[in-house]
């Protein structure tokens, strides 16, 4: 995958990889917010403010969605803690309608204030569904405990009071605030030439404003270190999530982690996770982790589902492998075998082209260059048995794991 | 906006190289329906905002034009897009509605029809011992999946082994002969690849996506498990307990699967595809590692497999592979056709009502028993992918519009139709709401299909859910896993290679007269269940 760094007439960049295996291409946008950007108090904002673009009307009064669909455009926001991101598919012929729909969208069209009303309330209706859901209510839970007072607190999916203070005001302002040049991030694969991109990307983003006034947000570290919390649900399958402070991607010790996480719970079936509490025991159906990196903050976690009766074997059997890590419980061969089986797994490319234009987003909005994929191969090739051992020592420390569990009432002592 | 004139020099600049479509009109200042026909070009000139450009082009003046294009009649609508003429039409149009679904069809049916011929193709073989294969070569990086599909589901199990088959997926990975519990994938994991499985009412599939150069290995693997099956004791006991916890979180917990269960069994009652694919508890723990094994044994065999690999490889390669591991594992000569029970009885509309504390919401579903790709009359399964792009599937489907958008009945609105199986398929319908009102859902759901009925469809919406159906087509071609996906189920359920690639074209004949054809005789309420959950 060889990716070309395009810049458009209008002076704005892209990545691109040019591939004409079918006759379509995908193109991911993001610009700097996302949740974080959402105002004090008015949590689930940039989410709210995506479906009410989708659905706004053109200026032939035609909703955007529908008129996506009828040129076979797929279109959808998302947004992350850090990003207000779409994503875009388009056959080859349709460059044209994409761009339409996108300058439409980001073009601050006024916002229909019942079109507000009733997404606001498939929004509001959204959350009690999910919060039902215990693997849902068990992260909720534990980024509340992680990062008080910071914006990762929040849900992006916003709580009940927070969307309710919500007014069309502050869905203004906040597009307003960042819907910029400056902080656009695009990454396009498939059926494109730099050309035909460097024209899609002033039409669609020629007209936003050229820089964004986006609020300070502070790097922050855990403050859950060694707690377990318990959030309650009538269920009789329990959720768990269990995680621990690790370290950004440009820190020396991010490619041991990577490792660490590789034996621990990554995602293949022969992880330690997945021996013990599935293989061994049958104690679950999946069993894994992985190592979530936010822009200010970054961690290790998993989440795991088991009936009721069963949350303390599982939790026991966590710690242990964590104790493993840390006694350095594994050998030099262990280690040799994981780094070629890390790098040839991080060396197989998503399987589409939305998939690749994902990807190639997510480490543009997170600041690393194209060459990032050979730079993660060459540290992990690099990495030294005293260097792994000395991360494991330091990261998988189970007395510094905080645990939150989401089950039935029974659970609350498990939680103590 | 009104349209432009254009004078003959600015043709090449204002029609041919223009980068929106361009809709040009031949007309004349002496001719009636010419100037009957301007404030229709005038109002959707306005109405389109710069998707479209109009521009009227006086006839007498610019011959030259005229008679390069060989325009007749008077007026002559003809459209441009990218410097071609895409369409035409002769004569004027009634008034600006008109006008503008005529654009709208003709800029949409434009050019994904010949799209689909760009699209990857694969070539087949058997080998001797009957295993049928299918290789589409993709060299866009050394990659490769490899998917072996079995031609047995949970609609196979016989009386009292409710959930063998899933079972036996995940036993697939435990003791063989040569191979300690885990070691397989402990292998494609070093090997620095990645695996999973599936299973589903007529088919399981084993997948693997790993660099091209570790496909001999992986061939070896899942040949050598296709006979070498063992099973240690405590294996099977331990897989079950993963598999109850699977359904816990996958059914249990989630009160909409739950319901949709309850109408499986209502509609199909004595067909085996009543079943659940992950079978409930008791029957789970009724299964023995001897009912495991004697499933694997009369299944699991060359002669009922399909092997499909996507990916940096060529056809000369795989074949050689192929004959080299799978063409040493002996054929099983019980393995017979499937001898299915009769479909369900089209007798009378079924209803289930499903009340879950779990449910924070009411949902409407309605399940029509219809032909499925393997069971059709030609040209009726694709009537049916139109139809339910039409009615139900996407954000301009009538659902959408007489539930959701600008009504307020329902907070969503969704479809499918579920073709590819080797008995009826279905096509469903469901909507949520926030509110009490399941019966006044069910009766606007029942009146959209009722107006298809009576009155047919306009062109607009065929050309536009053709485009979405076509397109998507060629947007899941850039996934391998989807080839291999659309090419395996395929394929395991009987179809051929040529009729899977014949789709796009068959798509693009479809009529309207077969869509409100296939509506009539199938969505009828005899043939289907109704499911309404409710919260409490």
């Amino acid at each position: 995958m060889q990716v070309e760094v395009v810049t458009s007439p209008g002076g704005i960049e892209a990545w691109l990889v040019e591939d004409r295996f079918v006759p379509a291409f995908t193109l991911h946008y993001g610009f700097d917010g996302g949740s974080a950007q959402d105002p004090a108090g008015k949590s689930g904002l940039a989410f709210l403010l995506g479906s009410i673009l989708s659905d706004g009307l053109k200026c032939d009064a035609t909703p955007f969605t529908e008129w996506a669909d009828a040129w076979g455009l797929r279109h959808s926001f998302y947004v992350s803690k850090d990003a207000f991101c779409g994503g875009l598919t388009a056959l080859r012929e349709n460059r044209s309608e994409a761009a339409g729909l996108l300058s439409g969208m980001l073009g601050q069209p006024p916002l229909d204030p019942t079109l507000v009303e009733i997404k606001r309330k498939h929004q509001v209706a959204g959350l009690a569904t999910r919060m039902a859901k215990p693997d849902v209510a068990a992260v909720t839970q534990w980024d509340a405990t992680a990062f008080p007072d910071h914006p990762y607190e929040h849900p992006v999916h916003g709580t009940l009071d927070a969307l309710t203070s919500i007014t069309t005001d502050d869905l203004d302002a906040y597009r307003s605030r960042i819907f910029a040049k400056d902080t656009l991030k695009v990454a396009c694969v498939g059926a494109i030439s730099a050309a035909e991109l460097g024209a899609l990307l002033d039409d669609a983003f020629g007209e936003l404003p050229a820089t964004a006034s986006s609020t300070d947000v502070p790097n922050v570290a855990m403050s859950s270190v060694g707690t377990t919390t318990f959030v309650e649900l009538p269920v009789p399958q329990a959720a768990i999530v269990f995680g621990v402070d690790a370290v950004p991607r440009s820190h020396p010790d991010y490619s041991a982690t990577m490792l660490l996480n590789h034996m621990l719970g990554g995602r293949h079936m022969s992880s330690r996770l997945v021996e013990e509490i599935r293989f061994k025991r049958g104690l679950a159906f999946s069993a894994g982790s992985e190592i979530n990196v936010w822009r200010h903050a970054a961690a290790l976690r998993g989440v795991i589902h088991t009936r009721s009766a069963m949350v303390g074997q599982v939790l026991e059997l966590i710690r242990e492998e964590f104790h493993r890590l840390t006694d350095g419980a594994f050998s030099a061969a262990d280690i040799d075998s994981a780094k070629r089986s890390l790098a040839a797994t991080l060396a197989l490319p998503p399987d589409d082209n939305r998939g690749a234009a994902h990807q190639l987003l997510s480490w543009s909005l997170a600041g690393v260059g194209p060459g990032y994929p050979s730079l993660r191969q060459r540290r992990i090739e690099v990495l030294s048995d005293y260097d792994v051992r000395r991360v494991a020592r330091r990261t998988f420390d189970p007395q510094k794991l905080s645990v939150c569990i989401a089950g039935d009432r029974s659970l609350r002592v498990e939680a103590g | 906006m009104p349209a432009a004139p254009v004078v003959e020099w600015t043709f090449e600049k204002d029609v041919l190289n223009s980068p929106i479509p361009v809709l040009v009109v031949f007309s004349a200042s002496w001719c009636r329906p010419s100037r009957d026909m301007a404030p229709a070009i005038e109002a959707v000139a306005n109405e389109l905002c710069g998707t479209i450009k109009i521009v009227e082009i006086d006839a007498e003046r610019y011959a030259d034009i005229k008679s390069e294009y060989a325009v007749r009649g008077l007026p002559t609508s003809i459209l441009f897009k990218g410097g071609q003429s895409m369409a035409r039409r002769v004569g004027a149009f009634a008034d600006a509605e008109s006008l503008k679904e005529w654009l709208n069809a003709e800029l949409i049916k434009s050019s994904a029809t010949s799209y689909a011929s760009e699209l990857p193709r694969a070539t087949t073989f058997k080998l001797s011992n009957g295993l049928e294969v299918a290789v589409i070569s993709d060299h866009r990086s050394p990659v490769v999946l490899h998917t072996l599909w079995y031609r047995v589901g949970a609609a196979d199990e016989p009386e009292g082994l409710s959930g063998v088959a899933r079972l036996l997926e995940h036993l697939m990975f435990k003791s063989q002969d040569d191979l300690a519990e885990g070691e397989f994938s402990k292998i494609i994991t070093d090997l620095g690849g990645v695996h999973s499985a599936m299973s589903r009412r007529d088919m399981t599939a084993y997948v693997e996506r790993i660099a091209s150069d570790q496909l001999r290995p992986v061939m070896e693997l899942e040949a050598a498990r296709m006979s070498n099956l063992r099973l240690a004791p405590g294996e099977v006991e331990r897989e079950r307990q993963t598999i109850i916890e699977q359904r816990q979180s996958s059914i249990v917990l989630d009160p909409i699967m739950r319901l949709r269960e309850k109408m499986d069994a209502a509609l199909y009652q004595d067909h085996p595809y009543s079943a659940p694919v992950i079978s409930k508890v008791d029957a789970l723990n009724r299964l023995s590692r001897k009912d495991a094994m004697r499933f694997y044994k009369r299944y699991y065999a060359p002669n009922n497999a399909v092997l499909v690999v996507v990916g940096d490889v060529t056809e000369e390669e795989v074949r050689a592979m192929a004959e080299s591991t799978y063409g040493k594992v002996p054929p099983n000569p019980d393995v017979r056709p499937r001898q299915r029970a009769p479909g369900p009885e089209v007798l009378a509309p079924r209803r289930v009502i499903h009340k879950d504390p779990r449910a924070s919401a009411s949902v409407f579903l309605r399940q029509y028993v219809v032909p499925s790709y393997v069971t059709a009359q030609p040209g009726e399964a694709e009537a049916l992918d139109i139809l339910a792009r039409i009615l139900c599937i996407g954000p301009s489907s009538l659902l959408q519009h007489r539930l959701v958008r600008g009504v307020g009945l329902a907070v969503r609105a969704w479809g499918a139709y579920n073709s590819d199986v080797v008995d009826h398929g279905t096509l469903v319908m469901g909507a949520g709401t926030s509110q009490r009102n399941l019966p006044a859902i069910e009766a606007a759901i029942d009146d959209a299909i009722d107006d298809i009925r009576a009155n047919g469809l306009t062109d607009l919406q065929l050309a536009r859910a053709k485009k979405a159906l076509l397109a998507d087509h060629i947007f899941a071609a850039s996934s391998q896993m989807a080839l291999a996906d659309r090419y395996g189920h395929a394929l395991a359920n009987g179809r051929t290679v040529e009729q899977i690639e014949a789709w796009p074209t068959n798509i693009a004949k479809t009529r309207i007269d077969d869509i409100v054809r296939v509506a009539t005789e199938y969505l009828d309420p005899r043939r289907a269940v109704t499911g309404w959950l409710q919260p409490g």
